[in-house]
């Protein structure tokens, strides 16, 4: 079973009050999956972050994966290992 | 003409007349307002080729289309002179009461010429305007010198563009302040302090005109609702400073002078840190229903009792690229600056080079004498006391700040040629203009953007972070299609700053950002307002026209190819920490990308605009001028 930490920067964090959140995925499970675990534990995360049908990012927020890659198909599967950033796409200041 | 009164104030200072010059529509039409038409006045009454201090610089001050009406963010104005720091366009945006003033006093644009003897001030009462005598405003801060206006002109609805100390003093990163929100970057204040000219106070008394106010009045009540969701949720919670921990994630966060990217007390800077621990309240500026500006205040320590808004950008320049991990060091230097008048960005930069040259061992102690430390003082990275010293040292121009005072292409240009040293290498601007705050060596487009832009390494005017930061493209590598991407997100920035709408505004018209989201909406906005009948293409066309003008006056400024550059520690260092560690943008990247980005914008090899386009766009005059 792929294990994955989730990384909460911004608004996810602010309204978790967690830095990071261990997950331990069923074998086969999408970045979709992930978003509807993070919705389910953290209802909190409803509105500004997740949007209200619970399976998709509110955009600006997205994945990035090790810091190395966005997730444009959130049907495509995170692997064992991988760290998943939750943050804005960064803009303005 | 509705939207605008077709009138703009001229003012000559050194001979203390004034006159007012009609536009036709037509070029309204073409200029629209904010940084594009600041632009082009500043091309129509420049003296070519002029120093940024002397008086054939004019300072050229464009309202925006929507100031003074409903329209969410419209309440912005664009301002344009020769920058003393890059010697091309210094172009920059304010917001906020002053620019409503000056509408509604019934001007569309100021344009200031030539240069007094004696401090002045200007008192724009509508239609009427005063010189009046600014000796005792000098030396007092921005904030305390608008206060000062009101008092003396005893109504506290007039409202004030103004310079601080260091405007006075000419440091060449000095900005103007209204509102307490600046005009930063590029150096505008100086070239006011140029003119002996203390502050632009306006009271304005008429109406704005709108061509249709129900169907305006309906699309400002969408936008406004739509302006409270989550599409703003980052400026509205944290405010820009939640950039601090995603760009250190990223190894993008500049870190002591630009050698890292990544800091290892990023948390303790953070916006989430900042807003848990330092945060006041959050304002906004006039006609906005955002509101992003998170304002913090020092709670103990030596810095106790400083407050000022914090952005992000100010942020990382004093703080993690000094190796600074002290947040209410932060807020005293950016306080500082702000009330000081001057570009915090660029000083925090400034600051860092002056850092990294002592720890190299060119600077020593004996150079940081001043009167606070008559012995001199060390300023390793990580010294906050010393970022704050070094800051109130360049606004009064005191010891070392005298250098410092001048940017860091030329205070390193100085130290150079005195002691025979390559401080250059380390001295971070593009063109003059000291570096924002993220390292291009792990955003490619973003290197590109940033080598070609108009005004220098400026984030504002090339968006080209995004479709790194996005993930459209390998933010490490270079392809073909990253000319293209340079140009149509700077495009895409300059319809933003023309209107000017603030672009945190951008997802709020139908939670899509780009371009099929926000210009059917913008259009819509812009005829309501004018009674025009602009479509998409108008709407894209005006970004063109905008970056078309900034080009063709560097042209006329002397511009080359070789002028668009990077720092040479982008090219020739890798960072060795974090996420984006190992790479560096190589000479033939760059080159190769901007003969794909002087292809994409139709220009020659060379960079230079073909006289057709101009024409094409309406510029004949332009064409003529430096069209090949
Ligand atoms: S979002 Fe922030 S910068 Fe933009 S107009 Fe509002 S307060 Fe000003």
């Amino acid at each position: 079973m792929p294990k994955v930490v989730v990384e909460f920067y911004g608004t996810a964090r602010h309204v978790t009050g967690q830095k990071e959140v261990p997950l331990e995925l069923k074998e086969g499970s999408t970045f979709r999956d992930v978003v509807k675990t993070l919705a389910a534990r953290y209802p909190a995360l409803i509105g500004d972050v997740i949007k209200p049908s619970g399976d998709e990012l509110q955009m600006p927020n997205m994945f990035n994966v090790n810091a190395r890659r966005v997730v444009q198909d959130l049907d495509t599967q995170p692997e064992d290992g991988d760290r998943i950033l939750l943050m804005f796409v960064t803009a303005g200041g | 003409m509705y939207g605008y009164s077709g009138k703009v104030l001229h003012v000559d200072l050194t001979n203390r007349k004034v006159r007012v010059e009609r536009k036709p529509e037509e070029w309204y039409r073409i200029y629209i307002g904010g940084v594009a038409m600041a632009t082009r006045l500043c091309w129509e009454n420049i003296e070519v080729g002029c120093d940024p201090l002397s008086p054939g610089n004019p300072i050229c001050i464009a309202n925006g289309v929507f100031a003074g009406t409903p329209v969410p963010v419209g309440g912005k104005y664009g301002i344009a002179s020769k920058s003393p720091l890059t010697g091309f366009i210094g172009d920059s945006l304010s917001g906020s009461w002053f620019t409503i003033a000056l509408k509604r006093a019934g001007w569309d644009a100021l344009v200031i010429h030539g240069a007094s003897d004696d401090w002045v001030y200007l008192f724009i009462d509508d239609d009427r305007v005063e010189f009046r005598d600014a000796s005792h405003l000098v030396g007092l801060g921005a904030y305390q010198t608008e206060e000062a206006i009101r008092e003396e002109l005893n109504d506290d609805q007039v409202r004030s563009a103004v310079i601080g100390p260091a405007g006075e003093k000419l440091v060449r990163m000095a900005s103007v302040t209204n509102d307490s929100r600046q005009a930063g970057r590029t150096g505008h204040g100086a070239v006011w302090g140029s003119k002996k000219l203390k502050a632009v106070s306006v009271r304005g008394t008429q109406g704005v005109r709108v061509a249709d106010p129900q169907e305006l009045l309906q699309l400002c009540y969408d936008i406004t609702q739509a302006a409270q969701g989550p599409h703003t949720q980052k400026y509205r919670i944290l405010g820009t400073p939640a950039n601090v921990l995603n760009l250190n994630r990223l190894g993008l966060l500049p870190t002591r002078n630009y050698q890292e990217g990544v800091f290892e007390k990023a948390e303790l800077i953070s916006g989430e840190y900042l807003h848990e621990h330092y945060h006041v309240k959050t304002i906004a500026c006039a006609q906005c229903p955002i509101a992003c500006e998170q304002m913090s205040r020092a709670k103990d320590g030596p810095y106790a009792g400083a407050m000022t808004g914090i952005d992000y950008e100010p942020l990382y320049a004093v703080s993690s690229n000094c190796g600074v991990g002290d947040l209410q060091a932060a807020i005293k230097t950016i306080d500082i600056c702000d009330r000081g008048g001057m570009d915090a960005m660029s000083t925090g930069v400034t600051i860092s080079w002056a850092m990294e040259t002592f720890e190299r061992g060119i600077f020593t102690k004996e150079d940081f004498k001043c009167s606070k430390y008559p012995d001199g003082f060390e300023p390793y990275f990580g010294n906050a006391d010393a970022v704050v010293t070094l800051a109130e040292m360049i606004r009064d121009r005191e010891g070392i700040g005298d250098l410092l005072a001048e940017g860091v292409k030329r205070a390193s240009a100085q130290v150079d040629a005195e002691k025979g040293t390559e401080t250059w290498k380390w001295a971070m601007h593009i063109k003059g203009l000291e570096c924002p705050g993220y390292d291009a060596r792990g955003l490619k487009t973003f290197a590109l953007g940033l080598a070609v832009g108009t005004r220098g390494a400026c984030h504002n005017r090339s968006a080209a972070y995004d479709p790194d930061i996005k993930g459209e493209v390998d933010r490490f590598s270079v392809d073909e299609t990253r000319g293209e991407l340079a140009k149509s997100t700077e495009e895409y920035a300059a319809v933003y700053d023309t209107l000017p709408l603030c672009k945190f505004i951008r997802r709020c018209f139908t939670g899509k950002a780009d371009r099929a989201g926000a210009w059917p909406a913008i259009a819509k906005l812009i005829n309501a307002t004018t009674g025009w009948d602009f479509d998409y293409d108008a709407v894209d066309l005006i970004g063109v026209r905008a970056h078309a003008i900034k080009k063709a006056f560097n042209i006329r400024e002397g511009w080359t190819r070789a002028d668009d550059h990077l720092p040479w520690r982008w090219m020739h260092e890798p960072m060795t920490e974090g996420a984006s560690a190992g790479h560096v943008v190589t000479e033939e990247e760059l080159e190769y990308m901007k003969d794909l980005y002087y292809k994409a914008k139709g220009w020659t090899k060379e960079g230079l605009i073909p006289k057709e386009q101009l024409i094409e766009l309406g510029m004949e005059d332009v064409a003529e001028e430096i069209g090949v």
